[in-house]
Parts: structure tokens; sequence; C-alpha cells
């Protein structure tokens, strides 16, 4: 009985967590141009950021550089200001991560998995082998409602630019995130990476 | 010429004056070469430079272009500040270590952190030219042209060789100071740094370390 009380209590609980404020959906039947909306699908050169990321108390900074490596995947190097490498990974569109190198301390499973996970949701944010679906607010905005191996998730378009502005994914307990675009041009002046049960921020500034 | 161009354009012919090796040929007088060092790192109170950081990532055939500007003390104190691509300052003053960046700061202690210690005493045994007594953890080559003395060394301990796989040093054949230095890691990765504008025992107020 304790266990039973135990699952319902989670299923409520997980449920209140799941993003039910988008009920005002309905089906479009807009075109969208997927490669458009993305902001790293297009772009054949590499990106630079600059990249602050607060673990509960602590604060790192460092750069990150982010290039397409093959017709399938892009390759992410992340290191501290004077040039000490901390990560170099390949993220696969399908979702899929490979890391090539970590220093020791980074280099846990349930760490490179969570690092592979937001990179992937960050760099290709829709699906190549799930379900997508482009549904419309009340308000005439477009949301993508998308569901493949990393979970579910909703992508919100700008009207006006019809480039992603927000990735609000429900994966697993821990994978919530939430993923904020700023940006005019063809590259995200600023990308804001956060996460709703554990207290782990990461900011990316566009270097120019 | 833009200011990226300008740049690559003062690297390029910066650089090759230091680095190239064709015209290196071994060093004729090791013995002397290494006396004078010991001499000047004695000498030398302080130190401030400009400097030119530029890191090699070998899987994407692209440079990162990082300036700044560097103050050393001989009472052990450092200060690495970067004001390209983003201003970002490092202190070292005795054992505490500073970081600080737009709008966060960060004091370390230095003794209770073995990573900083190990770093604090790379940084110090580079810009005073010392890391060639280090003959347990490096296997030193020497070289020379017209202008600089060039100094190889290959790792021999198993810790080091993780990390770097060789260290370059090239000093002013004039006064002995270090005029740049390379690190090269597994993998082809290299960090390059080239200090320019040296200035040797000006006056340095302790200003510059505090925080």
């Amino acid at each position: 009985v304790r266990n039973l009380l135990f699952s319902i209590c989670s299923l409520v609980l997980l449920q209140s967590c799941s993003p039910s404020l988008f009920n005002d959906f309905r089906r479009s039947n807009s075109p969208l141009d997927l490669h458009d909306a993305g902001w790293f699908g297009n772009n054949d050169g590499s990106t630079r950021f600059r990249v602050s990321v607060n673990a509960g108390k602590k604060n790192t900074t460092g750069i990150m550089v982010l290039k397409l490596f093959s017709d399938d995947s892009h390759r992410v190097v992340f290191m501290t200001e004077m040039g000490i490498k901390i990560f170099d990974i390949e993220i696969y569109r399908n979702g899929s991560h490979k890391l090539h190198y970590s220093v020791e301390e980074l280099n846990r499973r349930t760490m490179i998995s969570m690092l592979g996970n937001d990179l992937s949701l960050m760099i290709y944010p829709f699906t190549s082998t799930g379900s997508l679906k482009i549904m419309e607010r009340k308000d005439g905005s477009t949301v993508l409602r998308i569901k493949d191996k990393r979970g579910r998730r909703y992508a919100f378009i700008d009207n006006h630019s019809g480039k992603l502005q927000e990735l609000i994914s429900s994966g697993t307990l821990f994978r919530k995130v939430r993923i904020k675009y700023t940006g005019k041009g063809s590259k995200p002046e600023k990308i804001e990476i956060s996460h709703n049960f554990l207290k782990l921020d990461i900011t990316l500034t566009l270097l120019k | 010429m833009n200011n990226a161009g300008f740049l690559i354009y003062l690297i390029m012919i910066a650089v090759p004056a230091i680095c190239n090796a064709q015209d290196l040929s071994p060093m004729k007088d090791v013995a002397g070469f290494r006396d004078r060092l010991e001499k000047m790192s004695a000498d030398v109170t302080t130190i401030s430079s400009d400097f030119i950081q530029e890191k090699n990532l070998a899987v994407f055939s692209e440079k990162i272009i990082s300036k700044g500007h560097f103050v050393y003390r001989n009472d052990n104190k450092i200060r690495w500040e970067y004001t390209s691509p983003y201003r970002y300052l490092i202190i070292i003053n005795n054992d505490q270590l500073y970081t600080s960046t737009e709008g966060n700061s960060k004091v370390y202690d230095i003794q209770a952190n073995r990573m900083f210690q190990e770093m604090n005493k790379f940084m110090s045994s580079f810009i005073r030219g010392d890391i060639l007594r280090n003959e347990k953890d490096y296997t030193p080559q020497f070289f020379e042209n017209t202008s600089h003395y060039y100094v190889k060394l290959t790792p021999v301990s198993t810790r080091v060789q993780q990390m770097l796989t060789g260290i370059d040093i090239w000093f002013d054949k004039n006064d002995f100071s270090v005029a740049g230095i390379r690190l090269t890691e597994p993998g082809d990765d290299y960090t390059k740094i080239d200090f320019t504008n040296r200035k040797l025992n000006t006056e340095i107020t302790g200003e510059k370390f505090t925080f």
C-alpha cells in the first residue's frame, strides 16, 4: 500500500511538473522551414561563445567553440580563458553524442550524459527521428510539439524572425531543460540554459 | 584593413621571427646560457609585458586569439589580465588567487588547492625561466638563432605527459627574458604565448596585486 501511495504521489507530482500550460494549442496549417528556424543547422563556420556556468554556488567561465563537423554532427570544445581544454564532445543530429576528451574532474557518466543532452537540445532542437507537430497558439504564435528519444518538448518560434526563441523540454525528472535564444542575425547573441530541478544555469554569449 | 586582419598580419610577421625553426642551430654554449639565465633570474625583481595568446584547436584547424597584459613581481605576485576577446583577470598574491570577470569575482586559497599550487609553480617557473632546472620532469634540448635562445622541453613524467607533450621556450638574447612559450597537448592542440613590450625591473606598486 505504501508503494502504491508513493507511486500515485510520484505520478501526480510528475504530472504537475509537465508543461500543461500549453493547452491553448490548435493545429496549424502554416508552412515552417525548420532549417531556417534553428540557429545552427545552416552554419558551416565556427561559432564562439563566452560561457558562464553556475552550478550551485560555484561559477566557472570559459570559451566554447562550436562547429559543424560532418553532415550529421557538430563538434563542441570548451576551454578556460587560459586555453586549458575542459571537454571536446561531438553532438549528433539523431540526439546521441560522443565524448572525445574531458578533464578527469568532469569525466563522470551522469555529468557527460547531462552535458550531451543539453548541447544536443541546444544545437539540434528539432527531430530527425521522432514526431513533430506544428501548432498555433491563440495569439497566433507558432509552437512545435516534438517527441523523440530525448523526450517531449515544445519549441516556440518568433513570428517575425521565424527563429527558435525558446525550447522547453519535459524529458525525465532531472532533464527538464529550458533553453532561451536571443539574437537578430544568423547566430544567437545569447543562449540561456536552465534546469528545473538542478541549480545548474549556463549562459552563452556570442563572441564577435 | 580591419582589426582582425591587422592582428593576423601582426602575428604573421612577428611570430615567424621567433619561431622559425629553420634557422635554428644547436646552442654553442649551454653552460654559459644556463649561468646567464640564473643570473638574470636572480637580478630581475619585476617584469611587465603585453601578450598575445594563440590557442590552436587541431580538430577545427583554427586559432583563438586572446590578448592582454601581464605583471610579475619577485615576491610571489603575478597579475595576468586578458583584455580581448573579453576582460578576465587573474591575480596571484602570495597564497591567494583571485579571478574576476564581468560581475564575478572569486578568491581561492592556493595552499588549499593542489591544482592552484601546481599552476602557481608552473607560471612562476616559466616567467623566471627556472623550469629548465626541473630535469626530473623534463628533458631539455638547446638551440639558438641570431636573436633568440630556444629550449625544447620534453616531459618525462607520466603525470605531465598526460597534459603536455612538449614545451618550447624562446629567450631574448639581449636580456634573457622569455619572449615566447608554446605548450603542446596530446592531440596536437597547442597554446602559444608571445610576450611583447617587455620591461624588466621597472617600479610596480602593490596596487596591481590588490583585490
